[in-house]
């Protein structure tokens, strides 16, 4: 288990001024796994990923962490200078709108080519060749001629494909995918994932899958973790998350969400909505929400609470079980 | 087909001219957004129009509207000829046909109040005194699920679910029949879409309205039509009642679009079924459209344009495939 560990995080906190963003964050992947984190719109998931690639302005924010272990070393000890050097070669990331990412006056392969001058001792040509190579990797039909295209030209599909070949350009061990198919239509998302889960088998990486999408979730990540308003609420297994989820929220996520492979009378939903950073109640966030609220819950921000099988939800309904609840059957 | 709807569109098409040519020369290009689009809707029933990005489907709910012009086509709603009408005649129409939008902030004035925003349509059509709109108000929020103290917020007050709600509850201001939604809940996070469904869904019920339900999220689809419109290219491929579409679909986009949306199965994951990318619709593939993605295309999906085909009771697909007549020269060893 240890050795095959790829990156430990915990504690990760960002400050910006008195705003908590994001607190007491805890994560673990293993080599070739993905993870994915799951929540939704402004719970903390993109600002959690900046943070552990460390690119946010520290004049501005206040990123702390008890440790941020990636393969064998400690990020938090390292200097600016050398989390350069991991960031896009060991660890790369990749974004949900390509468009903004991709710079529009260099060609795709300018682009690739400048990220493996950056990483990699390689002549001009060599590095052109390699450009060439990555395209036929994320399967770009007619790469040849892409090499020497600008970004505009391109579908949104191609584009994330370019910026799918500049992240793997290096061969990270850990690839941060930040809604890397929100943007595209389902039929191409299919095809994205697709993609980067053979790469994956391909080269070992481990991979970070942020979504908002929890059948995204369910097809692709070994492990979730569930955010709500700044914090991890449930973790664990993906499969045992959805059959037996232990924090209400989950639950109402996954509830709410209407299957494509069945019907349902009515949606489950969970009242009110996700409250903005200034706005997060005390106790537990999920609080004002749950149906099952009571007085207890206002008083401290629940901690995680084991339920076996690396399941643990942030949630005291299960506190005062003594042991986890059985499994109910799932939802109908 | 359209013998007994309450909506009945036939052969409806809408291009778009993008540059003329200009000083560089060359033809201008044609967007060929909604080409010969027909349909219908009974009264009280939900049609879904379903479909990517850049399908067409906001274009067909625009012109149902008449907020576009038609270039060709028959829009009747309720018996009455919609593109004949004049000005003063389509604004009165106007009263009993809605919409509601992906993003009803951009839609609403910063600057008004939400009940002066709610209200908008009765004053824009001279409807009611102060006393019955007061009234009117106070049900309208009720209905849609928001305070009552609402009425004097503004806009960037509420958030997104709470914005959906007025944009609702301002397409119910006037005695609507006909809702058009595009795409009305799908910037809204997971557990405020719920809330949003749940809310149209009971509306529909209590005031009997009849939606035109545009959205590109199957799941969404399933539990919110009676029948579905597929649509691909400016074209519908497949149209029928929502178990049809669901439990047998038939045309081999319907069946790729199905295959691609992922389910909240843990350990499945949808196999990529069409290869490549969604062409454009400015010189959209000739013969069948989708036939540049088609893992069965034959050399007749390359020219000739496939007519729709009956396959049971008011399903149909236009696919050579599925055609008696040609079906024999596509069924080669794949
Ligand atoms: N640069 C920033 N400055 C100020 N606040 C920020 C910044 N980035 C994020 N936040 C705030 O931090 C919180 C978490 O944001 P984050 O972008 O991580 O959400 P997310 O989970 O990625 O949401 P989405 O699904 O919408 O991408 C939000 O309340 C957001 O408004
Ligand atoms: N006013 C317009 N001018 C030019 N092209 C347009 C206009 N409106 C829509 N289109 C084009 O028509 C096609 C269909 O658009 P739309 O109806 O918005 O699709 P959808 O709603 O299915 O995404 C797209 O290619 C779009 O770019
Ligand atoms: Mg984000
Ligand atoms: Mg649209």
């Amino acid at each position: 288990m240890q050795q095959t560990q790829l990156l430990t995080v915990r504690d990760l906190g960002v400050r910006l001024g008195g705003l908590h963003l994001v607190e007491g964050v805890d994560l673990d992947l293993a080599r070739g796994r993905t993870h994915g984190l799951v929540g939704e719109s402004g719970s903390g998931k993109s600002v959690t990923a900046m943070a552990i690639m460390r690119l946010f302005d520290p004049r501005l924010f206040q990123v702390r962490a008890r440790r941020i272990a990636f393969d064998g070393r400690e990020l938090t000890d390292l200097d600016n200078r050398q989390m350069r050097r991991i960031r896009g070669a060991e660890i790369s990331m990749i974004f949900q709108e390509p468009m903004t990412a991709l710079n529009p006056v260099l060609t795709v392969g300018e682009q690739i080519i400048e990220t493996l001058l950056v990483h990699q001792r390689l002549g001009r040509a060599a590095a052109r060749r390699k450009a060439l190579e990555m395209l036929e990797w994320v399967r770009i039909p007619a790469a040849a001629r892409r090499l020497d295209e600008y970004p505009h030209l391109l579908s949104g599909g191609m584009r994330q494909r370019v910026m799918i070949a500049i992240a793997i350009a290096c061969r990270p061990k850990l690839l941060i995918a930040d809604e890397p198919t929100t943007a595209l239509d389902v039929t191409i998302q299919a095809q994205i994932l697709d993609l980067l889960h053979e790469l994956q088998t391909e080269m070992g990486m481990g991979i970070l899958l942020i979504t908002h999408d929890l059948g995204v979730v369910a097809g692709y990540a070994d492990e979730v973790s569930v955010m709500y308003a700044g914090r991890i609420v449930e973790t664990g297994g993906t499969a045992q998350i959805y059959r037996t989820p232990r924090h209400p929220y989950t639950e109402g996520l996954i509830r709410s969400h209407p299957p494509v492979d069945r019907d349902v009378d009515e949606l489950a939903t969970i009242p009110g909505g996700v409250p903005q950073p200034h706005l997060r109640p005390p106790g537990c966030r999920f609080g004002p929400r749950c149906a099952h609220h009571r007085a207890a819950c206002d008083l401290a921000d629940p901690p995680l609470i084991g339920h076996g099988g690396g399941q643990r939800a942030a949630c005291i309904r299960h506190a005062d079980y003594g042991a986890p609840p059985a499994p109910e059957a799932a939802h109908g | 087909m359209a013998e007994d709807g309450f909506v009945r569109v036939d052969g409806l098409t809408r291009h778009f001219a993008l540059g003329a040519g200009g000083l560089l020369g060359g033809r201008p290009q044609i967007v060929r957004a909604v080409d010969d689009v027909s349909f219908s809707i009974r009264r009280g029933e939900t049609l879904a129009v379903v479909g990517e990005s850049g399908c067409g489907k906001t274009t067909v709910g625009r012109l149902v509207l008449r907020l576009i012009e038609a270039d060709a086509g028959r829009i009747e709603i309720g018996g009455t000829d919609i593109r004949a009408l004049d000005d003063a005649a389509l604004r009165r129409f106007r009263r009993r046909i809605q919409i509601v939008i992906q993003d009803p902030f951009g839609s609403l004035n910063p600057r008004m109040t939400i009940g002066a925003i709610i209200l908008e349509p009765l004053e824009v059509h001279r409807e009611g005194n102060a006393a019955s709109r007061r009234a009117r108000l106070a049900a309208l929020l009720e209905m849609v699920g928001l305070p009552a103290e609402f009425a004097a917020r503004f806009p960037h007050e509420l958030s997104g679910g709470q914005r959906q709600r007025v944009g609702i509850a301002r397409a119910l201001a006037l005695e609507t029949d006909l809702l058009v939604c595009d795409e009305a809940v799908s910037a809204l996070d997971v557990s405020v879409q719920a809330q949003i469904v749940n809310l149209l869904q009971r509306i529909k019920r209590e005031q009997g309205l009849t939606y035109l339900f545009i959205s590109h999220d199957m799941a969404i689809v399933r539990h919110m039509a009676d029948r579905i419109a597929v649509m691909y290219l400016g074209q519908i491929v497949e149209t029928g009642p929502k178990r049809a579409i669901f439990d047998a679909p038939a045309h081999p986009y319907t069946r790729a679009l199905l295959a691609s949306v992922p389910r909240s199965e843990p350990g499945t994951r949808p196999a990529p079924a069409v290869l490549g990318d969604i062409p454009s619709p400015i010189d959209p593939p000739p013969g069948c459209r989708f036939h540049t993605r088609c893992p069965h295309a034959g050399d007749i999906c390359r020219t000739v344009r496939p007519a729709p085909v009956a396959l049971a009771a008011a399903h149909t697909a236009s696919c050579h495939l599925l055609d008696p007549a040609t079906a024999a020269q596509l069924r080669s060893p794949s």
